[in-house]
């Protein structure tokens, strides 16, 4: 507890001295607090009656990047605080607010020009051993000349000293290219953004201001991500090229495109392992753009940066940005980016990377509140939990401990329950997601359905993902490929049979692929079913942590017996 | 009388000169030549200097300059002096009376009103009263003529008698003055404000007129009528003692209205303190040192306590540091008996709980705080020296009401009688105002009215002008350290920011309105989380629930926040203890806001589900080389030894007894310890210990020298 005396219990934040802030759900001051936490700080934790925020250094920048400062920031703190906020706190606020705007860095042609707020600033710079190569000339006590190809590795080594850069340098315009959004989509249906979507993408555009450009949009999945891309491809009218984490997820951006935008099939272009077209808009993978003969060679495919005049970059889930794909877009800080993710929290802590090379974080909004006015599904998690055979346990007493989580894993009993979930969810499209290829073989052979793979070709991928979407199909079961970026808006129910240990983000992915807006009630369905018992189960905890820490509804179901089926109470209303 | 004793006609007829002059040359007069023969330059009274010379108050002096007349010295001292004294407009009034009795008044006539134990107190309207109503005004006087002792007199030789004949002054000989001096002060009793000193001869009829100088100086005499100067225009007025006019002429007294206060809370923080530094008490760590309030905390407790008090709202906080509220805590346990600076074994001494500190300690919050406002409920003990005593008292300080044989008045039915009303939130700005009108010891019961009043630090006649403000320090008093601390009224904050309150239970019970009440403690109700993930996160400090969780939760903060964490270890541990799921789950529930999640509870279900309580017994295995050993050993030992295999026994004991050892002796049956290069036939584990047995095959093998010995590990 800190030391302050002041007391205000209607208050909903405590704010603690290891710089966490939680915020109490019930009071009725939640929605104010809820607000002013989103401006600066991140949300690291939102279980269902107390949320913890964190205050960062970044989570400061990224505030202050959209005109908050340090005045604002506390006075919100103590204005919402049932107990005093701590002095060192305050000060750290105040400390990290006044390192944001302490260095510009604008363009004087043809050079650019960093410009520090003092003397000594300017001093401790031009002493710093990783500047000398980046700063060149001197020409004020104040200003140093910075090449324009060192611009993004001035931005990176700053940001890594503790002073974020504030880059008033401008972009290139890019070839122009006439994008316009459709009032009715080809599919006709009528079509108009969000208005969440249109804020995201109006702030990110700033009007075409210097201080806009380049930046994160933050959404949870399912809220339309690739909408904020499209509008922001429409106000900025000029090639495009969008970086996606798979190529389902680039044919995805593709028939957007063509859906909700006047753009032809001519203009778009995919570059990718089976093909190679750069067009005014043209959609890659990662995987293709940091592919490469050996780990000495250079990655061959970095020349499409420089192929076209791009006037955007948009990087789609940017907390998987591989780290050589940093390296290139610190040469590319002329041109406008765009970067789009459901978290700004990278497994690889590379989050001030993000922020220097793309840029700082320019809307984000509560998932909750989009799970309240419908934008997303409202998720039901459920794990069950069931017993092995009298073999299999033997079986499994006996394996060597790396073996164990397998053996758990295939656990043949699932099976029984799979099928009981899919009489239930007969009418939800359903996807039966597993980690090992028997497994998933196994079921989808025992329960006649699809199965796709790392080794299913793409084209029948793309097949068995348009049956599915034009409800030909029920259920579909699918390895981790359809972790990442695969748009199933109609999947409803998630079955994940095994999962990859206890991975908190592939948890999250699985999760987000049934969290698209449903008709009717609006519900999604979660199941988790693992073997009782075993580092299964220990695993299934961190997953179950993972899920209650992200506020989702968690409950579980223990049977006793391997052939036990689930209680009726345990069905959902409609299969009740 | 010091200035006021002249003849009062030259001052009088001067006065519509003054009123003449403008502001700034009437303050030029009396502020710019501060010595009476002082000059000043002439351009300084402006356009009045003229006037200034015709009324003879001023003369000319060296060229381009002017002084004061001395023919009007007098005017000017009376003058000055009441631009000093500014009586009706000050904001300090008990500050500046002290100061203008001792400049006015002779220490005779200051003493009067002592003389034979009459207190009387000139403030008062019944001084004034007494005067208005006296039958003859010269046998009124004749106590408080002024006696005046030459200064020669005064030596500690002939105190008592004197040696030159003191000079007695009447100030009322004639009866005329007597009556004009009644006209004046009813005058000014029916004015609501001061009257214009120049307007002193309407306030009596015409025949009268003549005497009104000589009744005026009688008046300032006794106290009856006041004069000053107003400090803006220095207007010169008169009026009774401002507290009586200002008493007369006020507006009733208005009940304050209830207010909407949504954060209202009433912490009983006295007793939250003395529970922290009794807890930390019992784990040694309240290490005490003399300090200047006595027995104090070292600074390294102090610092940890202060970390993990209570933290109060704001309205309280500023009002009670927590360095303070742990000095209270600390004084308050050893005055109770709770606690006791006792040596300890490191040297130095430390607070330590007392057997009854303990029980105390084990007993329910609302027990705890019952038991402490029993204490202040208690007749105070009156044995000097014992500082500690006076904590305990159930209105601090000393009581300024005495009753005729000047033993202090029983407060508790008035106070009573003040608080019990306050059932609603009240701003305590109006509740003081209001209750010291309605409530003071002179509304009580003429039996148990006070007498006298004590006022700084000497003794008056109460009167209803000096018993309003202590009366209403008493309430604040009372309210501030008392009720507040011992959590017996909920305060908050209104919309207008006022500090408002309403009486509790516990502050009902501590003004004996009711015997027991119901306490909840600020923390106890909706003060724990448990989350989804497994986290018990604080909202409040609750140490009786720090304490009970902490047996099956993980620790990972203090105070507030995220405390404790529920994880598979900890439940292991508690089930080592004993604990059952139900049993944490229980005691989740008792002080959480809502019952625990379904994950949760099913977790801790199937945690503790997996535990099994197997028993552990100590056995002999006996390895035999064939199967004919083994049923001779069988046989030789009975239903204590069962095979658990062809050759292999199991013989239940802790021990092989002597006895035992002998008679598989008798049967050539030889058990022996096990060593390098001998076969081992039985053991057992204890604690890391073997104890190995080994086969024996005759007096050549295995046999020990001393069979007991070998046994015996």
């Amino acid at each position: 507890m800190t030391n302050g005396h002041a007391f205000q219990p209607q208050n909903p934040l405590i704010v603690q001295g290891d710089h966490t802030v939680l915020v109490e759900v019930d009071n009725p001051r939640y929605a104010e607090a809820r607000d002013a936490l989103a401006r600066f700080a991140e949300l690291v934790k939102s279980p269902e009656h107390v949320h913890t925020y964190r205050l960062t250094p970044l989570s400061i920048w990224n505030a202050c990047a959209v005109g908050e400062n340090a005045e604002s920031i506390v006075a919100a703190l103590c204005g919402l605080s049932k107990y005093t906020v701590p002095s060192h706190v305050r000060a750290s606020v105040r400390d990290f607010a006044g390192r944001y705007g302490a260095l510009q860095l604008r363009r004087e042609a043809p050079q650019l020009v960093l410009r520090a707020r003092d003397l000594p600033l300017a001093e401790e710079l031009a002493h710093q051993p990783t500047l000398t190569s980046l700063l060149r000339e001197r020409r004020a006590p104040i200003e140093f000349v910075v090449a324009p190809p060192d611009r993004g590795r001035l931005k990176q080594a700053l940001i890594k000293l503790g002073f974020p850069t504030e880059d008033l340098a401008g972009y290139q315009p890019g070839e122009s290219l006439d994008l316009a959004l459709r009032s009715v989509t080809s599919t006709g249906r009528a079509f108009a953004p969000r208005d969440y979507q249109r804020e995201a993408a109006d702030l990110f555009h700033a009007g075409g201001a210097e201080r806009g450009g380049s930046g994160v949009v933050v959404l949870p999945c399912g809220a339309g991500k690739t909408i904020v891309g499209t509008v922001c491809m429409a106000l900025l009218r000029s090639s495009t090229l969008i970086l996606t984490t798979g190529i389902t997820a680039a044919r995805q951006w593709k028939a957007e495109l063509l859906d909700k935008t006047n753009l032809s099939e001519d203009l778009i272009g995919e570059y990718s392992g089976d093909s190679k077209e750069v067009r005014p808009v043209t959609i890659s993978t990662y995987q293709i753009l940091t592919h490469r003969k050996n780990k000495s060679s250079d990655f061959t495919h970095f020349a499409l940066f420089d192929q076209r005049n791009w006037g955007l970059i948009i990087y789609d889930e940017v907390h998987l940005l591989p780290a050589p794909v940093f390296q290139v877009t610190a040469s590319l800080q002329a041109r406008r980016r765009l970067g789009l993710t459901a978290t700004l929290v990278r497994e690889d802590g590379l989050e001030d990377e993000v922020f220097a090379l793309i840029g700082p974080k320019k809307y984000d909004v509560p998932w909750k509140e989009m799970e309240k006015q419908g934008w997303i599904a409202q998720a039901a998690c459920t794990e069950i939990r069931l017993p092995m055979s009298e073999a299999r346990r033997m079986a499994y007493a006996v394996a060597e401990p790396r073996h164990k989580f397998r053996i758990a894993s295939e656990n043949p009993a699932k099976l029984r329950l799979v099928r009981q979930l899919l009489v239930w969810h007969a009418a939800d499209p359903v996807l039966i997601i597993g980690m090992y290829v028997e497994q998933i073989e196994g079921f989808a052979r025992e329960l006649g359905l699809p199965l796709l793979m790392g080794s299913t070709s793409q084209r029948q991928r793309d097949e068995v993902y348009a049956r599915f979407r034009r409800n030909e199909l029920k259920a579909m079961v699918v390895s981790k490929i359809a972790n990442f970026s695969v748009d199933l808006p109609e999947a409803a129910v998630a079955i994940q049979v095994s999962g990859m240990f206890g991975s908190r983000q592939e948890e999250a992915q699985r999760l987000g692929r049934i969290l698209r807006p449903k008709a009717g009630e609006n519900q999604a369905h979660f199941y988790s079913i693992v073997s009782r018992d075993t580092v299964e189960q220990d695993y299934a905890l961190n997953r179950q942590l993972f899920l209650c820490e992200q506020g989702y509804e968690y409950r579980i179901w223990t049977l006793d017996r391997p052939e036990e089926l689930l209680p009726e109470e345990a069905a959902p209303a409609a299969a009740r | 009388m010091k200035f006021f004793d002249l003849d009062w006609t030259e001052v009088l007829d001067v006065l519509p000169l003054w009123e003449k002059l403008s502001v700034a040359a009437r303050r030029h007069y009396l502020l710019k030549a501060p010595a009476h023969a002082q000059s000043v330059a002439a351009g300084g009274y402006g356009a009045d200097l003229e006037l200034l010379l015709a009324s003879g108050l001023v003369v000319t002096g060296a060229p381009g300059r002017i002084k004061p007349n001395p023919a009007r010295i007098n005017f000017r001292r009376i003058m000055a002096q009441w631009e000093k004294f500014p009586v009706f407009d000050t904001d300090n009034l008990d500050a500046m009376w002290r100061d203008y009795e001792r400049k006015h008044f002779l220490r005779e006539e200051l003493l009067v009103p002592y003389v034979q134990g009459r207190y009387e107190s000139w403030h008062s309207r019944q001084w004034i009263e007494k005067f208005l109503n006296a039958p003859n005004v010269a046998k009124w006087e004749a106590p408080l003529k002024t006696v005046r002792y030459p200064r020669a007199s005064y030596s500690w030789r002939s105190w008592g008698e004197p040696t030159t004949k003191p000079e007695t002054t009447f100030y009322l000989e004639s009866a005329e003055a007597g009556e004009t001096a009644r006209h004046l002060v009813r005058h000014a009793l029916a004015s609501p404000q001061p009257l214009p000193l120049r307007a002193l001869g309407e306030a009596v009829p015409e025949p009268l007129r003549p005497h009104v100088p000589a009744a005026f100086k009688a008046c300032l005499r006794y106290h009856l009528l006041y004069a000053a100067l107003r400090p803006q225009t220095l207007e010169p007025v008169y009026w009774v003692h401002p507290a009586i006019g200002r008493r007369l002429h006020r507006p009733a007294p208005q009940a304050p209205a209830a207010v909407e206060c949504s954060n209202l809370c009433g912490p009983a923080f006295w007793m939250e303190d003395m529970v922290l530094v009794l807890t930390e008490a019992s784990f040694g760590g309240c290490r005490l040192k003399q300090g200047r309030y006595g027995w104090e905390f070292f600074q390294k407790s102090q610092q940890q306590l202060e970390a993990a008090a209570m933290p109060l709202p704001k309205c309280l906080a500023a009002r009670f540091p927590v360095a303070g509220r742990l000095r209270q805590a600390n004084q308050l346990l050893r005055a109770l008996k709770l606690a006791a600076a006792r040596a300890v074994p490191k040297g130095g001494l430390a607070l330590v709980p007392t057997e009854r500190g303990t029980q105390w300690l084990c007993a329910p919050p609302g027990q705890r705080l019952h038991d402490l406002i029993r204490e202040f409920l208690k007749p105070a003990v009156d044995e000097f020296g014992e500082d500690e005593d006076a904590v305990c008292e159930l209105v601090p300080g000393r009581t300024p009401f005495l009753t005729r044989k000047e033993d202090p008045v029983d407060l508790r039915p008035l106070l009573a009688q003040a608080f019990g009303q306050t059932t609603n939130p009240v701003p305590l700005a109006e509740f003081l105002d209001y209750q010291s009108r309605v409530s003071h010891p002179l509304t009580a019961p003429a039996s148990s009215r006070p007498k006298h009043t004590l006022v700084g630090y000497s003794v008056e006649e109460a009167t209803e002008e000096n018993v309003e403000q202590p009366w209403r320090e008493t309430l604040e008093t009372f309210f501030w350290e008392r009720l507040v601390p011992l959590g017996g009224v909920d305060t908050g904050t209104a919309a207008a920011g006022d500090l408002c309150f309403r009486l509790n239970g516990g502050g009902r019970c501590l003004l004996g309105l009711a015997p027991s009440f119901e306490y909840t403690q600020p923390e106890g109700e909706n003060a724990i989380v448990v989350q989804p993930n497994f986290e018990v996160v604080f909202l409040y400090p609750n140490l009786p629930a720090e304490i009970e969780l902490g047996p099956f939760t993980e620790r990972c903060g203090k105070g507030t926040g995220t405390l404790f964490r529920l994880t598979r270890v900890t439940a292991m541990q508690a089930a080592a203890q004993g604990w059952t799921a139900a049993r944490v789950l229980e005691t989740l529930e008792k002080h959480a806001k809502k019952p625990a999640p379904g994950n949760v509870a099913a977790e801790v279900r199937s945690w503790f589900g997996a535990c099994r309580h197997v028993p552990v017994r100590r056995s002999f295995l006996i390895d035999c080389p064939d199967r004919e050993t083994a049923l001779r050993f069988q046989q030789a030992l009975g239903d204590a030894c069962r095979p658990l295999a062809d050759t292999l026994l199991e013989y239940r004991a802790s021990t092989i007894a002597l006895e035992v050892r002998g008679r598989l002796m008798e049967q050539g049956l030889f058990l022996d310890r096990s060593s390098s290069g001998r076969r081992v036939v039985g053991g057992f584990t204890r604690d890391g210990f073997s104890l190995h047995l080994h086969e024996g095959r005759g007096g050549d093998r295995g046999l020990p020298d001393n069979p007991r010995r070998s046994f015996e590990s």
